[in-house]
């Protein structure tokens, strides 16, 4: 795995940023940048090239979902592996959002391992784009 | 032996516009005979009309009394604001304790982290020491009890950077709380709004309740977290999850 990937965490929840972002550095991911929803991201992944989108569902402004959206209709974005960290737990929702193209989603609480696993899995070449 | 039957409330309310009704059709005088129509009608409102009276006189008084209950004013008043601000407070409370546990979190991991990495690299030493043969009895002794300890000091830091991590996850609690708090303290501003909008009111001017957002732009929005007895179709764990996301992935096609 490469250690220089450019991640962006959208979150609402400061605590749940600093969380990700630690678990990142844990895993040996230094390049991390934060945002607090889907409006404030969009100007940034527009504006700098991100290897990976870790996104909430529920945020005031920008929902995750639109964010998603957003990102995979904007051709110069569509390709970017987006993981989904959220506590929405509805059945529609998740197939939702893999309609809507996301490439994993974890479930709020969740572990360290769980997050590792689905974070290894969306950056093998095999599963991007599937 | 039988009395001439009693009439009935039916008889006595309509059995004279209704009679005058049929001698005036009998003796085909029309004149007589819409006048007598227009009484039957004029009756028939002027019942309609009672009740709505009544209907509306309760209402106003209810309205009146609901208005009135000091303890509605008090509600809308004080203490629904103050349970808005309590419930900020709480957010805010459990926002800085997650917070403080992080930052300890962040300072005491690279610590341990550097102990623990000494002290392997000391036990290594300890042992190429020992096994070169050059010590003492007194030395060899003490190296083996040196490297015991140095390997223990790396076990058990690796045990507390791992406990690190799993403080770390703890905290995720405040994100979780707090998205339910902050769903109770937007349905508290809404009870805050059509309460004061009640009081506002003058009696009989319905309040116009704001309806909830449909279904499917709460789905889009997000939902929060869920909450035990509270959610309905909600998935069972992370492998459900995958599951469904599979699914949802297929149907994209």
């Amino acid at each position: 795995m490469k250690k220089d990937l450019r991640f962006l965490v959208v979150d609402d929840f400061s605590t749940m940023r600093r969380i990700v972002k630690n678990l990142l550095h844990d895993l040996g991911y230094a390049n991390v940048q934060e945002a607090d929803d889907g409006k404030t991201a969009l100007p940034m992944l527009q504006a700098e090239p991100f290897d990976v989108l870790i996104t909430d569902w529920n945020m005031p402004g920008m929902p995750g979902l639109d964010l998603l959206k957003a990102v995979r209709s904007d051709p110069k974005l569509a390709k970017i592996p987006v993981l989904m960290l959220t506590a929405e737990a509805k059945r529609d929702q998740i197939v939702e959002a893999a309609k809507a193209g996301v490439n994993g989603y974890v479930i709020k609480p969740f572990t360290a391992q769980v997050l590792a696993e689905k974070l290894e899995k969306i950056l093998t070449p095999a599963a991007a784009g599937a | 032996m039988s009395a001439a039957p009693v009439p009935t409330t039916l008889q006595q309310r309509w059995g004279e516009v209704c009679l005058a009704l049929s001698l005036a059709l009998e003796a085909g005088d029309e004149e007589r005979f819409l006048a007598a129509v227009d009484e039957l009608t004029g009756m028939r409102e002027r019942g309609l009309w009672d009740s709505l009276r009544q209907l509306d006189a309760r209402l106003r008084a209810a309205l009146d009394q609901f208005r009135l209950d000091p303890r509605l004013l008090r509600l809308a008043g004080k203490d629904i604001p103050d349970a808005r601000a309590r419930l900020d407070h709480v957010l805010r409370l459990t926002d800085e304790a997650a917070h403080r546990t992080l930052d300890l979190v962040e300072s005491s991991t690279p610590l341990v982290a550097r102990t623990a990495a000494s002290a392997a690299a000391l036990a290594g030493e300890c042992r190429e020491a020992r096994d070169s043969g050059a010590a003492s009895p007194y030395w060899a002794d003490l190296l083996v009890r040196l490297e015991g300890h140095f390997a223990a000091a790396h076990t058990d830091g690796e045990q507390v950077k791992a406990n690190l991590v799993e403080v770390l996850m703890a905290q995720s609690y405040q994100d979780l709380s707090g998205q339910i708090i902050r769903r109770v303290i937007e349905l508290v501003a809404q009870l805050e709004d059509e309460l004061a909008r009640l009081v506002q009111d003058s009696a009989g001017a319905a309040p116009g309740y704001r309806h909830a957002a449909h279904a499917d732009e709460d789905t889009r929005r997000g939902l929060g977290p869920a909450i035990p007895g509270v959610s309905v179709s909600t998935v069972d764990g992370q492998q459900d999850v995958d599951a469904l996301l599979a699914m949802g992935v297929a149907m994209k096609g």
